[in-house]
């Protein structure tokens, strides 16, 4: 299409027309696609995820943007190794794939096969993948640690020769045993050779101290492959200083785990600083903190048994003495008891049971008398009061006391018998009728039938009638009665009283 | 015999005269043995220092050990 200008001013063009060629829409649209497709082929563009959509079919419709443009993407559900996950709208991503054009829309677009997240978003989504997945695997398995042995003497150092790891290391090694070997096969630890170097040093202190390549004569069935001899190491550290996530990269590659978990001789990894974990530290048999803190677990049995190598000296001589002291004791113990047993001793023992015996004997016997002394005085006084003469002499008091007790009781009783009669007689007097004649009154009766007249009607005129007084008595006859009725009154024959009525 | 050995052994024959009943001779005999056991131990500690080698690929691929050469070290120690 160049053409020689003419003239300064001459942008071509102006010249003779070309053929015009007209275009179809789709044939424009399809040379565009051909074109986007062939020159510039699969992509990698970052930028920040926006108006994320996902439809049922299961594809994924979104836009990348930066501050200056924005692009079209689309994630086909079949794409098996994309992470969709990753995406999220305002997740800043870094997309893989191929420029297109969806000729329907005449649009340009991409078709994305991966996302990944930038930079130490990407390593931390990584770091989390393998993770998982060595976890899965079972590499982290606390049944698969192996313990250190107390006094490691050779270790394998799998580091830089220049880095500050060798020099803490070394350094808290030699101040904490200084009898303590290292060997070392210098690697790589950052930058992208350095995960197989790494690797291949792990493999090579195994196989150049056991002779093995690997523990597992099967990996996943977990069986082990005996040694041959004792291997020329006792463990493997691998260690790096501090540094960024990038800067410790290489500890978390996979083939460094793999190096790890195959290892023969325990592994000890110490990477960064306290804060940083890496892969390699949970595959190994212990992971350190640092460095330094892996130089000091590693020479802590040697370290702290040094104090006590120091004073054990003095522990054995007092342990020494204390036991001599113990035998001493136990040999005057027996020899007290020995003296104990001595022939004249024992005689000296029997004498004095004797005298002992001998006591006992006279204070019983003095008992003894003392009691019959109290018996005998006892039926003294009991025969005493059994004596003849008082017995007669109570026998006639008794008899004494009786009889006077009968003459008592006899005159007691004549006494009470004298009074009744008297009492008796008083009462005799005092219903005599001749007692009531004293006082005045007098009776009457029939001088015929000699009956007691108590009525006026039972005189009849002219009856003679008898009168008896206190003293002596009369004749009379009956004339009449007061009320007149009567017969008339008698006249008296014997004349003491001549009107007895009136 | 190395420093655990001999540590090893060290402290065998403390616990044994701590919680057994030996017969006089021959708790005198270990006492005798841990003593020099004792001096053995510390000796190896007073003469040790720290020994660094490095593992080197020679021409035919395999691994050879040859003195460690880390000046820097030197240096800084």
């Amino acid at each position: 299409m160049a053409r020689p200008a003419k003239t300064l001013w001459d942008f071509g063009g102006q010249g003779a027309k070309p053929e015009r060629k007209i275009w179809s829409v789709t044939e424009l649209t399809v040379t565009v696609r051909r074109l986007l497709e062939k020159e510039l082929g699969l992509v990698w563009v970052t930028g920040e995820v926006t108006n994320l959509r996902i439809q049922s079919s299961g594809h994924m419709y979104f836009t990348v943007k930066d501050a200056g443009a924005q692009l079209s993407c689309v994630l086909f559900r079949g794409e098996a190794m994309a992470h969709r996950d990753l995406l999220k709208d305002g997740q800043k991503v870094v997309l893989n794939g191929g420029l297109t054009v969806y000729e329907p829309r005449g649009q340009y677009q991409l078709r994305v096969l991966a996302v990944e997240l930038q930079g130490i978003g990407a390593l931390q989504a990584a770091f989390e993948r393998l993770k998982q997945k060595l976890l899965a695997e079972g590499l982290f398995a606390t049944e698969i640690k192996r313990p250190l042995p107390r006094f490691p003497a050779r270790i394998g150092l799998v580091t830089s020769s220049t880095g500050a790891a060798i020099r803490d290391i070394l350094h808290v090694a030699g101040r904490r045993n200084p009898s303590l070997e290292f060997l070392l096969l210098p690697c790589r630890v950052q930058g992208p050779e350095a995960a197989g170097e790494i690797a291949a040093a792990i493999a090579g202190l195994n196989y150049w101290a056991t002779g093995l390549a690997s523990r597992w004569s099967d990996a996943t069935q977990r069986t082990t492959v005996a040694l041959a001899a004792p291997p020329k190491l006792d463990l493997i550290l691998v260690s790096r200083g501090g540094g960024s996530l990038e800067d410790l990269w290489a500890f978390n590659e996979e083939i460094v785990a793999r190096a790890i978990f195959n290892s023969v001789l325990p592994v000890v990894s110490a990477v960064g600083h306290e804060i940083d974990f890496t892969i390699s530290d949970f595959v190994a048999d212990l992971r350190a903190a640092t460095p330094s803190a892996a130089a000091e677990i590693l020479t802590e049995g040697v370290f702290s048994s040094r104090a006590w190598v120091q004073q054990a000296p003095v522990q054995l001589v007092q342990m020494a003495t204390r036991k001599l002291a113990q035998a001493r004791e136990r040999q005057e113990a027996l020899q007290g008891r020995l003296w104990r047993t001595h022939p004249r001793r024992r005689l000296q023992e029997k004498w004095q049971r004797l005298d002992d015996l001998n006591a006992a004997l006279g204070k019983a016997t003095r008992q003894g008398m003392r009691a019959q002394l109290s018996r005998c005085q006892a039926a003294r006084l009991r025969l005493g009061l059994l004596n003849p003469a008082r017995m007669l002499q109570r026998a006639c008091e008794k008899l004494l006391a009786l009889r006077k007790r009968l003459a008592e009781r006899t005159s007691a009783t004549l006494n009470r018998r004298q009074m009744r009669l008297h009492h008796a007689a008083a009462r005799l007097q005092l219903l005599s009728p001749l007692q009531v004649l004293a006082r005045g009154y007098s009776i009457t009766m029939d001088e015929h039938t000699r009956e007691v007249i108590r009525e006026t009607s039972d005189i009849k005129p002219g009856r003679v009638i008898r009168t008896k007084l206190a003293s002596g008595e009369f004749r009379s006859v009956a004339v009449k009665d007061l009320a007149g009725n009567a017969p008339a009154a008698a006249k008296a024959n014997k004349l003491d009283e001549p009107e007895l009525f009136s | 015999m190395t420093y655990e050995e001999a540590l090893t052994r060290l402290e065998t024959i403390v616990q044994a005269m701590e919680s057994e009943e030996l017969p006089l001779e021959s708790m005198l005999a270990r006492f005798e043995e841990g003593m020099n056991l004792s001096k053995a131990c510390q000796a190896k500690l007073a003469e040790a220092e720290l020994k660094i080698k490095q593992l080197e690929q020679t021409q035919d691929g395999t691994l050879a050990v040859k003195p460690a050469s880390l000046p820097e070290l030197v240096s800084e120690a």
